[in-house]
């Protein structure tokens, strides 16, 4: 039956099925040879609806139009090439300055995929324009874009808490130190990578002139994390807050906004949200049936049910994880994993909040690995001319240093769980 | 025959438009909720719901729009590396199954309305939208989606919808 | 249903009976650890083993096969053949299960066994048959209360002006009708929601509040049980009516051993963790007896907005409540 899955996946996908009917024909015919027949087939608008009947979701259209505003109307360009103007003499310096907005917008939206379509939608062009390689690029964008759900505030670290009882404040501050540590490895990664970049420094007359320039642009992300932190809108509302905005800046400041364009945007728009929450709605349909076959449940029960040493079954987890992470959506994950795995690790003398950091990083892998990652979606979106195989490539070097520092995390757990002991 | 396949063209970009306009609604519903919440000290009933709907709206509205200009997220991997015939059948194929997901949805869509819609399912809040309302959206979009993947099979492997934008 | 229930559970042991071969998959959105979680665990064990593994139960927990909202079609259209969600969802179907979540309907844990072991909890039973939902079991999850950031709520005025996180329709009523808002946000985003004082407060459960870590960015907490959270277990009722009698027997015995566990656990649990949030700081004010009257008064208009929409069964079932 597992081999059903997998090998019906990789053919739908093969023969150039969309992803998101691929995972919904998937579920069908699951539904169809091991659960009742055509009789199950009634779960599918129950399931289909309840895919995207969350509110949180709601900030993913609008964070959409919000980048698709910042591109028409040039203030996208502007922001660039100010930090254009302040990174670009170091060696690889527009990798560095697109993972610093990655890390900047993670905080600000928790959401991976949002972070991924609003940074991409900017960089990616301005970047490949200016010579970086564009496989070095959609790699550097869709690892970048997973750091939301490391840096607080992040929506599995709450479901995490409340699944397991942890303190949900613990879980964010264990989270700052590990988000820094990764985010500085992907900048000095991709500054490496791209090391034989480098432009000439910028006068300071010219660095003043395009923040000048940017200042509208700039206004953006610093009334967005204004608002959220001091709590006059939610970071779901700040989709709206940022996307009214951004209008408001090109219609009154830029005012390049045409009717025309306008249709542009809006029809574009709808495409890449609705592409994307019609994956969400094919990865929960196939959830549902894996699940209910127990399948998830079955793999885990099995990696950790034997007599072998902690370690060997901490090691045994994380293949499961990434191995999980490979076909379901991170939500579905958490849920069917999180209740096995947190009494067999508290009972192995793991830290929890620690393991909690080490499940988060498995979710970022998650949504970069193939055949069913987001991130890698939407980047794809992005661009008529990038290949899934081409964002594959350049992520994984980027999936490597997340393996890495969940290593590193194994050896020093001080970077998760040092500051914690602070609180309460 | 011809005059048939263009109204259903336009009829998916329409859906389209719409499913735009849903998302613009939600960003100012939302973007009210916020002001009227945070600086006048009045939470609205309906804007968190009211979005809520509107995006499941725009999700299926927007579908097959997005299935014509091509805009679902296919892996290439294999597809750009056959024949010229394979990549024909393929496209065959696909679209099929395509259809056949579409008709499934749409028809056990409508079923499942039907019965929200006969029991009387109300939401949970103090708007008490009938549900059967807000899940129309599933069938009516399996519909554009049936219309979509027909058009797809006419047109063989010719991307004849897609990229006009 | 619940006239089985004063037949000791010993008698079917007993008799060695041969039970059916049946698969059962059961659904429902509580963490594990909570006492309704511990009970449907217990419950499922019970019925394997006295069947002797001829019923094959499949517990899907935390909502990783259903959420609460789906879980009423899907348990009707035979989705999972059992499930368990709260009576509020239920209450967006069948009218009168919103009787729950009229205020102040139950004061005490004893009571809301009583009544729903009698007349009420039939009125109940007989209103889910009629969509097709057999009720096997009422899991308690205890009284509903008011966390915040403002100020102590030690009357219905203080809630004036106050912004709180509220789910359902009549428990918003009830927010509203005491002069405050009620804000509707996402699951995940209330923790952070009531951290940045985006809403000042929100209601739940005491159980709720230690499992979310509410009193880590909540000040004060409101003890005035003004509400009785109610779980519903229900079976698909033809998949129920096909089951062999024998079968029927022991999961309904095996259902009111567990509903009478839960109900005690319930009131422990609600202590328990009522004295976690205070060991955790938390300054909490809890009504005095003779105070309620007013509290209870202030939420009048939630009685009559639920008899409007529940019809007769909603009458009737105030009827009972209100009489003792
Ligand atoms: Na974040
Ligand atoms: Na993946």
């Amino acid at each position: 039956m597992n081999l059903f899955f997998a090998g019906g996946l990789a053919t739908f996908l093969l023969i150039g099925l969309p992803v998101a009917f691929s995972l919904g024909m998937l579920a069908v015919l699951g539904m169809f040879l091991f659960n009742g027949g055509s009789f199950a087939f009634a779960q599918i608008p129950i399931i289909a609806y309840s895919a995207l009947d969350d509110f949180t979701l709601t900030a993913l259209p609008m964070y959409i139009l919000m980048s698709q505003i910042l591109v028409v109307s040039g203030v996208g360009r502007d922001l660039y090439e100010m930090a254009s103007r302040w990174f670009r003499h170091f060696p690889g310096g527009l990798g560095i300055a697109t993972v610093f907005c990655c890390a900047i917008f993670s905080a600000i939206s928790g959401s991976s995929v949002a972070t991924a379509v609003t940074v991409g939608a900017v960089a990616l062009p301005e970047m490949v324009r200016r010579g970086y390689k564009k496989k070095y690029v959609l790699g550097l964008l869709a690892a970048g874009g997973t750091l939301g759900i490391l840096i607080p505030p992040s929506v599995p670290m709450i479901l995490y808490g409340s699944l397991t009882g942890e303190s949900v404040g613990k879980l964010f501050i264990a989270g700052v130190v590990p988000g820094i540590i990764l985010t500085l490895s992907f900048m000095i990664f991709s500054s490496i990578q791209m090391w034989h970049i480098k432009e000439e420094p910028a006068t300071w007359a010219e660095r003043w002139e395009a923040s000048k320039k940017a200042i509208w642009g700039l206004l953006l992300p610093i009334v967005i994390i204004g608002g959220i932190y001091s709590g006059i809108f939610t970071p779901t509302e700040a989709a709206a807050v940022g996307a009214v905005l951004a209008f408001l800046i090109a219609i009154v400041v830029y005012r390049n906004l045409t009717f025309a364009n306008l249709k542009v945007m809006i029809l574009s728009t709808v495409k890449t949200s609705a592409m994307i929450l019609f994956i969400i709605i094919g990865a929960k349909l196939l959830g549902f049936i894996l699940t209910i076959l127990q399948i998830p449940q079955q793999i885990t029960a099995a990696a950790t049910a034997t007599d072998l040493s902690p370690w060997v079954i901490f090691i045994l987890i994380n293949i499961v994880l990434l191995v999980l992470g490979m076909f379901l959506e991170t939500v579905s994950i958490l849920v069917i994993t999180v209740p096995i795995l947190y009494p067999i690790i508290t009972a192995l003398g793991f830290d929890p909040i620690w393991f909690a950091i080490i499940m988060v990083i498995n979710m970022e892998l998650a949504l970069i690995t193939p055949p069913v990652g987001l991130n890698l979606f939407v980047l794809k979106g992005l661009d008529k001319n990038n290949t899934i195989a081409e964002i594959v490539k350049g992520v994984i070097p980027y999936a490597l240093i997340m393996v890495l520092f969940i290593i590193l995390l194994c050896i020093f757990p001080q970077i998760a769980t040092y500051f914690t002991g602070d609180v309460q | 025959m011809n005059r048939l396949y263009k109204f259903s063209d336009l009829l998916i970009k329409y859906a389209g438009y719409l499913a735009g306009i849903l998302i613009f609604a939600t960003t100012l519903m939302t973007f009210y909720e916020v002001i009227s919440r945070s600086f006048f000290g009045m939470p609205t009933a309906w804007a968190t719901e009211l979005s809520t709907y509107a995006i499941i709206g725009s999700c299926f509205l927007g579908t097959a729009y997005a299935v014509r200009t091509y805009a679902h997220i296919t892996v290439d991997l294999l597809v750009n590396r056959v024949n010229d015939a394979a990549r024909r059948i393929f496209a065959y194929i696909c679209n099929g199954l395509g259809l056949l997901f579409s008709a499934i949805l749409t028809w056990y869509g409508f079923k499942h309305v039907f019965m929200t819609f006969e029991l009387g399912v109300i939401s949970t809040s103090l708007l008490r939208i009938p549900m059967y309302l807000p899940e129309l959206f599933i069938p009516i979009g399996g519909v554009l989606l049936i219309i979509a993947f027909i058009l797809q099979l006419i047109d063989g492997n010719v991307h004849k919808g897609g990229d006009h934008l | 249903a619940c006239s089985n229930g004063d037949e000791t559970p010993k008698e079917t042991e007993a008799s060695g009976e041969e039970y059916e071969p049946a698969t059962i998959r059961l659904a429902y959105n509580l963490p594990s650890g909570h006492h309704i979680s511990e009970g449907i665990e217990e419950f499922a064990k019970k019925i394997e083993e006295k069947s002797n593994g001829q019923i094959d139960m499949q517990i899907f927990a935390n909502g990783q096969l259903l959420s609460d909202t789906d879980m009423n079609q899907s348990l009707l259209t035979g989705g999972v053949e059992m499930g368990m969600n709260s009576s509020t969802i239920w209450s967006s179907t069948v009218p009168a299960m919103g009787i729950f979540d009229v205020p102040y309907v139950f004061e005490a844990y004893e009571e809301a066994g009583e009544a729903l072991n009698g007349e009420f909890g039939d009125i109940l039973r007989s209103e889910m048959e009629d969509v097709g939902v057999k009720v096997l079991m009422f899991g308690d999850y205890g009284f509903g209360q008011f966390a915040n950031n403002k100020r102590p709520l030690e009357s219905p005025e203080d809630f004036r002006g106050l912004k709180i996180r509220s789910v359902g329709t009549l428990p918003s009523e009830l927010i509203q009708a005491y002069g405050a808002s009620p804000v509707f946000m996402g699951g995940g985003e209330v923790y952070m929601g009531l951290q940045r004082q985006t809403v000042d407060g929100a209601t739940s459960g005491t159980t709720a509040m230690v499992q979310r870590s509410y009193d880590e960015v909540t000040d004060y907490l409101t003890i005035n049980n003004y509400t009785y959270f109610e779980f519903i277990l229900g079976v698909n009722q033809e998949f129920w009516d096909d089951l062999p009698e024998n079968t029927q027997t022991l999961i309904e015995e095996t259902a009111n051993e567990t509903e009478e566990w839960i109900r005690q656990q319930t009131k422990l649990e609600d202590e328990r963790t009522l004295q976690v949030l205070k060991d955790r700081g938390m300054e909490v004010y809890e009504v005095p007896d003779d105070e309620l009257d007013i509290w209870k008064e202030a939420a009048m208009p939630v009685w009559e907005i639920f008899e409007e929409e529940a019809g007769e069964a909603g009458s009737e079932l105030l009827d009972i409540v209100d009489g003792e």
